[in-house]
């Protein structure tokens, strides 16, 4: 082939080329369209510190509070959907040591931070064409949510999955007092403490304070004496939940002071959307 | 004069009868144009830019969000060190706070606070935030917290109290930041007189400021400390009753006598439970304070009873950002 040729099929090459672009540029445009249609004027957009789909730990995850739930496999066997999920807390922990505490029998029992509860992701909906369905986690410690589900089910049927109601842990600290003619309080909603027991001994009585509560997994505390004369006090979890009091400072005061301590779950605002990425 | 000015002179003369026909411009001009490689070349050049348009449509981002909203943005790397997730305000070059609930009760007011690192730092290289105070402010009104809790097996959450509020809009909740701290460590020795109660000591912070402690009762293997501030300041204090002379025959070569601890530093094998974490600072405090080591009485007699105070106050103190507080529903105020 001469220079002729050879200029002839590299100009052939660019019109080809040429012809494609402009065809392909206006349909990028017409894809970007319906975006810009609904966009708003620049100077009605205010920029946030985290930019719609910018992630903190993986794309897939769902933010709720400073933790991150990122979903890693979801089955069906037996009518039943599982959605197993990892949390991921962002929260700054340098220095702080795992939690340890002497539980039943003795043992000690350690609880390393990154399996802590960082949140409660308590109740879910997976939107399906045929409507929603209920369900989510048996218990703050679990990492899987259950749903019930149609026979022929499968993956491929949910719209979206939405998690309604979560909650996070916080400390709390709550006076209190107890009396023989006020022997029943409620120190938060559905949190009740009650007098049980008072047996005076020779140099001490012991106070039993038993611990009703609702929904035991949105509430965990314990109870000691508020004040000085009050020996380091013992928590019975088995069974009902009770606290036995040592007072040993000769007659014990009416009423008597306490202080409920523990954590309390604070439910957070909003719906938490959870990727279907690499779920089906 | 260079060869190629001479060529044109002798290149018929230098041209072998074997040697290939020259290739010039004119060469050749009367031969047909070569369409069909031309045609070839221009398919080959459409389908390459097409193809470059089908990959551009097919993964813009954009499509993706408006085809499947659940299916997040792809993204090679975290966002920035300064990418905090959403909602959550810098309070310091590591961590940021958002309030995630104000429940203004008739009794208290309670601010819940929780705590993050970018998503590109290490949270177990991060150590929490530790604030002096908190305050909410209005305008030019500053009001102090009365205490704030943090609790071991809660990562990175604070339960802030206030007093009781009459009016709850246009608040912002403040963290103030210690810079720098001092320690100082005080001793008060006494007699064996059991249970007897210590008040009114006072550790001098400087600028005006102090600690005092109002009340210690020390009893028989239980104990109680309250104190407070004055000036201003903000502190933790740590408070140690040690039964001088008294000794735990159970253990060998060490001297162990016994103590009235803060729950924080008691033994794990005594009381069982969660041990809490060390109080943050505060305005005022008190605390139980627990037996360790062998029960004082008969064969184990103290000689004198010595209470050590360890005060830590913030050297200086810095506001930090504001937060704002959420809408306050009408039901709660």
């Amino acid at each position: 082939m001469n220079i002729r040729g050879v200029l002839l099929v590299v100009v052939a090459f660019l019109v080809g080329a040429f012809a494609a672009g402009s065809i392909g540029v206006r349909v990028i445009r017409e894809v970007a369209a319906p975006e810009e249609a609904t966009s708003l004027p620049a100077e009605n957009v205010s920029t946030t510190v985290s930019a719609a789909g910018t992630y903190q730990i993986d794309p897939r995850e769902t933010l709720l509070s400073s933790t991150a739930l990122v979903p890693t496999t979801a089955e069906t066997s037996d009518g039943e959907l599982g959605i197993s999920y990892d949390l991921v807390s962002l929260a700054p922990r340098a220095g702080v040591e795992p939690v340890e505490f002497i539980g039943s029998f003795g043992f000690l029992t350690v609880v390393e931070n990154e399996d802590l509860d960082h949140v409660y992701p308590r109740s879910w909906i997976v939107e399906t064409p045929q409507g929603g369905i209920q369900g989510g986690p048996a218990n703050p410690s679990a990492r899987a949510a259950r749903f019930i589900v149609p026979e022929g089910f499968t993956l491929d049927a949910i719209d979206r999955i939405v998690i309604e109601e979560a909650f996070a842990p916080y400390p709390a600290d709550i006076p209190f007092t107890l009396s023989a003619s006020a022997p029943v309080v409620e120190v938060l909603p559905g949190v009740t403490m009650r007098l049980l027991n008072v047996s005076e001994g020779a140099t001490t009585t012991i106070v039993q304070v038993g611990i009703d509560v609702e929904d035991p997994d949105l509430v965990a505390l314990s109870v000691e004496g508020d004040g000085p004369g009050w020996r380091s006090a013992f928590f019975e979890a088995e069974g009902r939940p009770r606290v036995n009091l040592t007072w040993a400072a000769g007659e014990l005061p009416d009423p008597i002071e306490l202080v409920a301590r523990g954590t309390v779950m604070v439910p957070l605002e909003g719906d938490f959307e959870v990727s279907l990425e690499g779920l089906r | 004069m260079t060869e190629p000015d001479r060529q044109p002179d002798y290149a018929e003369l230098l041209q072998s009868p074997y040697d290939p026909p020259p290739e010039d411009d004119t060469a050749g001009s009367d031969q047909p144009l070569p369409w069909v490689p031309s045609v070839i070349a221009a398919v080959i050049g459409a389908l390459v830019v097409s193809a470059f348009v089908i990959y551009a449509v097919a993964t813009d981002p954009e499509e993706d969000a408006a085809a499947d909203t659940t299916a997040p943005v792809e993204q090679s790397e975290p966002v920035a060190s300064a990418g905090l997730p959403p909602g959550y305000v810098g309070v310091t070059d590591s961590v940021g706070a958002r309030i995630e609930q104000a429940d203004f009760d008739v009794a208290e007011t309670i601010v819940a606070v929780s705590t993050a690192v970018p998503g590109d730092r290490d949270s177990d290289e991060v150590p929490p935030l530790d604030p002096a105070y908190w305050s909410l402010r209005r305008g030019e009104d500053e009001i102090p917290m009365t205490g704030q809790l943090a609790q071991r097996g809660v990562l990175g959450n604070y339960t802030i109290q206030f007093p009781p509020l009459d009016q709850v809009e246009g608040l912002a909740l403040v963290p103030h930041l210690p810079g720098g701290e001092a320690i100082i460590e005080t001793s008060v020795e006494t007699d064996t007189e059991i249970p007897q109660t210590i008040e009114g000591v006072v550790i001098d912070l400087g600028d005006g400021r102090s600690v005092v402690i109002d009340k210690v009762v020390v009893g028989d293997g239980w104990g109680w400390v309250s104190w407070s501030t004055t000036g201003g300041a903000v502190a933790r204090v740590d408070t140690i009753v040690t039964f001088e002379g008294t000794d735990d025959p159970s253990t060998e070569d060490t001297v162990d006598p016994t103590r009235l601890v803060p729950e924080h530093l008691r033994p794990m094998t005594q009381g069982g439970g969660v041990v809490p974490l060390p109080p943050l600072y505060g305005f005022s405090g008190s605390s139980q304070l627990i037996r360790s080591g062998r029960s004082i009485g008969a064969g184990n007699e103290p000689t004198g009873i010595t209470v050590r105070f360890t005060v830590t106050a913030p050297s200086s103190v810095v506001p930090g950002p504001e937060l704002p507080l959420p809408a306050v529903p009408e039901t709660d105020r």
